[in-house]
């Protein structure tokens, strides 16, 4: 089907002139960047920690639970400097969907479109609430 | 040595994830598990945190290029962040042994799953929720024209992915191959839209309980790093892959590979 076919309003090539589109360029630049700088972090965090001499997958053939808080404590401790950067890496990631979502209901709520605003924003609290879970 | 064979193997199946169209988390649990015996509970939430990267970036070019469908995406979301908290809460409560049980079998499904054919079950009518939330959507067919779209079956897709939350959070898995035959087949949207909003998704849905997993301290970066880093490395190299690879035998080899890692996996669990 050719664009000429079409409404002029179902398919706007330019940004500026659909919202929605606006929206989506600014989440994909958020994700992508979002993505590069959370794996650069743990690949460095990795790299600091790196253990040649042993198996260090050894240790987690059994399950121990041992909480982020913990672990946290425990490798301020002992500076363990890598790991708390392969940890801040984890948490950049795990956040950016939680930002796309809040970014999505706030722009359906300015366009008054209120039941996606409210699945966004029901889906940003549920995702909030999910973490106290684990707690 | 083993984190660099780690990286290797998470490398290797973040490009066949790629090039397949499954995801990474399919292949990283077994690897996981049956290769360097790492238990299934941090073999899952390793996993988890790959999906939430390698989702992020996949949805980072599939909005670039406007094949994922936004509002679809914000709907279905909540069925599967709800999905996957009571995913969640029930994996604490069950054993290992059927995780690997109910992983072998989801991994079978998968592998025959990866055999079906790929025709496009578009719809003529449109949802009254749909027509309501203004859901219909369109893409580009690559020749300078769109492709519009209607959405159907919107309760039942709800429903579906609301399922599919739950396996996300019990196996670590994305549970693409639910969203994207849900959407599909059920709510007939074209395939590479299916295809993108459920990739869209998933990051969302895996989150939902990656970060409970990570609080709960499942995810340790000693297993998590090397796993994520080599996916999306991976998965990024299947993306733009200039080679010309003969996905159709690749497809045919990696249904046996994924129906023996099933057997494996099963056989894991009964004993």
């Amino acid at each position: 089907m050719n664009t000429q076919d079409l409404p002029e309003d179902l398919f706007i090539k330019d940004p500026l002139k659909d919202p929605l589109l606006n929206l989506e360029l600014r989440i994909s630049k958020l994700l992508h960047w979002g993505v590069s700088c959370a794996e650069a972090l743990m690949l460095l965090g990795w790299i600091t920690f790196f253990d040649f001499s042993e198996n260090p997958l050894l240790k987690f053939q059994d399950y121990k639970e041992e909480s982020l808080q913990k672990s946290l404590q425990s490798a301020l401790q002992d500076h363990h400097w890598g790991l708390l950067l392969a940890y801040a890496g984890l948490v950049l990631l795990i956040s950016l969907p939680i930002l796309r979502v809040l970014m999505t209901g706030i722009f359906f709520a300015k366009q008054r479109n209120q039941i996606l605003a409210l699945a966004s924003f029901f889906v940003f609290v549920i995702l909030l609430f999910s973490f106290t879970l684990g707690i | 040595m083993y984190e660099f064979i780690l990286l290797f193997c998470s490398l290797i199946a973040g490009f066949l994830g790629s090039i397949l169209g499954l995801g990474g988390g399919l292949i990283i649990v077994p690897t996981l598990t049956l290769l360097f015996h790492v238990n299934i509970r941090y073999a899952i939430a390793a996993s988890l945190i790959s999906i939430v990267g390698t989702s992020s970036g996949a949805a980072a070019s599939y909005l670039k290029d406007h094949f994922a469908n936004l509002r679809i995406a914000v709907l279905l979301e909540l069925g599967t962040v709800t999905g996957a908290v009571s995913g969640f809460l029930i994996a604490k409560k069950i054993q290992a042994s059927f995780l690997f049980l109910l992983f072998g079998v989801f991994l079978f499904f998968s592998a025959v799953m990866m055999l079906r054919s790929r025709d496009e079950h578009t719809s003529t009518k449109n949802h009254p929720w749909s027509e309501k939330l203004n859901l219909a959507g369109s893409f580009p067919d690559g020749k300078g024209g769109v492709l519009p779209y209607n959405v159907d079956n919107v309760p039942f897709g709800l429903t579906a992915m609301y399922a599919a939350g739950v396996i996300s959070a019990l196996l670590g898995i994305g549970s693409g191959i639910f969203k994207v035959l849900t959407m599909d087949r059920a709510m007939k949207l074209p395939m590479k839209a299916s295809s993108a909003t459920s990739n869209f998704m998933i990051g969302v849905t895996a989150t939902a309980s990656a970060g409970a997993f990570l609080l709960r301290g499942d995810i340790r970066p000693e297993i998590a790093a090397p796993v994520s880093v080599g996916i999306i490395l991976g998965s990024w190299m299947g993306a733009h892959s200039m080679i010309k690879i003969p996905t159709q035998i690749l497809r045919k080899i990696f249904v046996i590979v994924l129906s023996i890692a099933s057997f494996q996996m099963i056989l894991k669990g009964l004993s």
